[in-house]
């Protein structure tokens, strides 16, 4: 299995370049179908991902390669661990890379990391854990409120 | 005084991904959840409009009976509007339709019509089911755990589907086994509580099922049931095989090469 052991290599938008083994760099199925398409012969820059976060990524990525022969319950502790190490900027940017390399299950990861902050939350929590900006009157959140009365309603 | 400062100066990063990426975080989230983001800016007010996962695990146990009627509304509007070809997964549970019905059996329709890919229904009564449920050919996972009887007709046709659990039936005669040998992708069958008929033959053939999942043991707890009949297995692939129920007359079964997993109790 020769091919196992071609590197790829990657450049972040801040000049890093980083050398991934095949069988890493293909869990991005955008580099995948690059690869499949002859075209990562050479380097492939990727804008909008950082040197720091790539180094992430690849992280991610071979702790994923490495754990295949692992139990599913060994690879969603490290998934846990991995995931809650990481603040809310950090997760931000992983969310855009894992969804402009297209790494399915980094995208699932961090999507359910942010769906876990928000549940059980307060829209006024939400907004401020996140810094969301309320632009509704006063007249349009009621609005929205008494369309889905149901979800606003608290039973106790 | 400290803390707004420093959120003036932060950004709205989360407000700032794709839609598809935010609508992927609100699947992550119960349909309530994913609803009351829609109040937070004008950014998340439409969407919950296109859920792709509707999962009302007690949603409705948990408003009050005055707002019942507006929950069922809300769904009426996800389900019958065109925009919902995003609608990938459609879960309910006992809880969540409040006895009504002919309602439920509408909304399984128009999800089924959709193309949705999962269906995930249980209930505590048995319950009406679309005959063309069997028929619909972009279902992926099917997970039915109802009390009472299925019909299975005798026209099936899942070609898409991968996984199906079947828990609690009463099983009629032996048609679930044409059932599974007729979905060629079937990659899990999990049959839990499934009350057989006395006499079937007992005969579960795919070549591409990898996790089997035979689990009678509640049913041995509540009467003890004579199996006088053989079990048959021929699943070549195998991967994972849990098997509990009596002792059957006798057991044929195929070689599994690949088998890394695997959980028998006979009673």
């Amino acid at each position: 299995m020769a091919s196992t052991l071609k590197k790829i290599i990657l450049k972040s938008c801040d000049g890093k370049i980083l050398e991934v083994e095949e069988a890493v760099a293909v869990q991005s199925q955008m580099i995948k179908n690059m690869i499949e398409d002859d075209c990562a012969n050479e380097e492939i820059p990727l804008p909008d991902i950082t040197g720091e976060i790539l180094s992430m990524i690849i992280e991610y990525c071979k702790m994923h390669v490495d754990g295949e022969n692992n139990s599913n319950n060994e690879l969603i502790a490290r998934d846990a661990d991995f995931i809650t190490r990481v603040d809310l900027n950090t997760l931000y940017y992983l969310i855009v890379a894992a969804n402009f390399l297209n790494v399915k299950s980094l995208l699932d990861l961090t999507c359910q990391r942010v769906a876990d902050i928000i549940k059980g939350k307060s829209p006024e929590e939400i907004r401020l854990t996140f810094n969301i900006k309320n632009d509704f009157t006063p007249e349009e959140e009621e609005e929205i409120r008494k369309k889905n009365a149901w979800a606003f309603d608290y039973k106790d | 005084m400290a803390k707004q400062v420093k959120s003036v100066g932060e950004l709205d990063r989360l407000s700032s991904l794709p839609d598809p990426v935010l609508c992927h975080i609100l699947s992550f989230l119960g349909t309530k959840d994913a609803v009351r983001t829609s109040i937070l800016s004008p950014r998340w007010r439409h969407l919950s409009a296109s859920l792709s996962v509707l999962d009302f695990d007690e949603c409705i146990y948990s408003v009050r009976r005055e707002y019942r009627n507006n929950f069922k509304n809300f769904v009426d509007r996800l389900l019958y509007f065109p925009n919902q070809s995003s609608l990938k997964c459609f879960r309910v549970t006992h809880y969540s339709f409040d006895g009504d019905y002919s309602r439920l059996y509408g909304w399984i329709c128009a999800a089924l019509l959709g193309g949705i890919n999962e269906i995930d229904i249980s209930s505590h009564e048995s319950l009406m089911l679309p005959p063309f449920l069997l028929t619909c050919r972009s279902l992926v996972t099917l997970k039915l755990d109802i009390y009472g009887d299925i019909n299975i007709p005798s026209h099936v046709c899942l070609p898409n589907l991968k996984t199906l659990h079947l828990s609690r039936f009463d099983l009629s005669d032996g048609s679930v086994f044409r059932l599974v040998s007729s979905c060629l992708l079937l990659e899990e069958l999990v049959l839990e509580l499934v009350e057989f008929p006395r006499n079937i033959n007992f005969n579960i053939h795919s070549l591409s099922l990898k996790k089997l999942v035979l689990d009678f043991e509640g049913l041995i707890q509540e009467f003890r049931r004579d199996l006088n009949y053989v079990v048959v297995i021929n699943a070549p692939n195998l991967v994972y095989f849990k098997y509990a129920d009596m002792l059957a007359e006798g057991y044929r079964l195929s070689t599994m090469n690949s088998l890394a997993h695997a959980d028998i109790g006979i009673f």
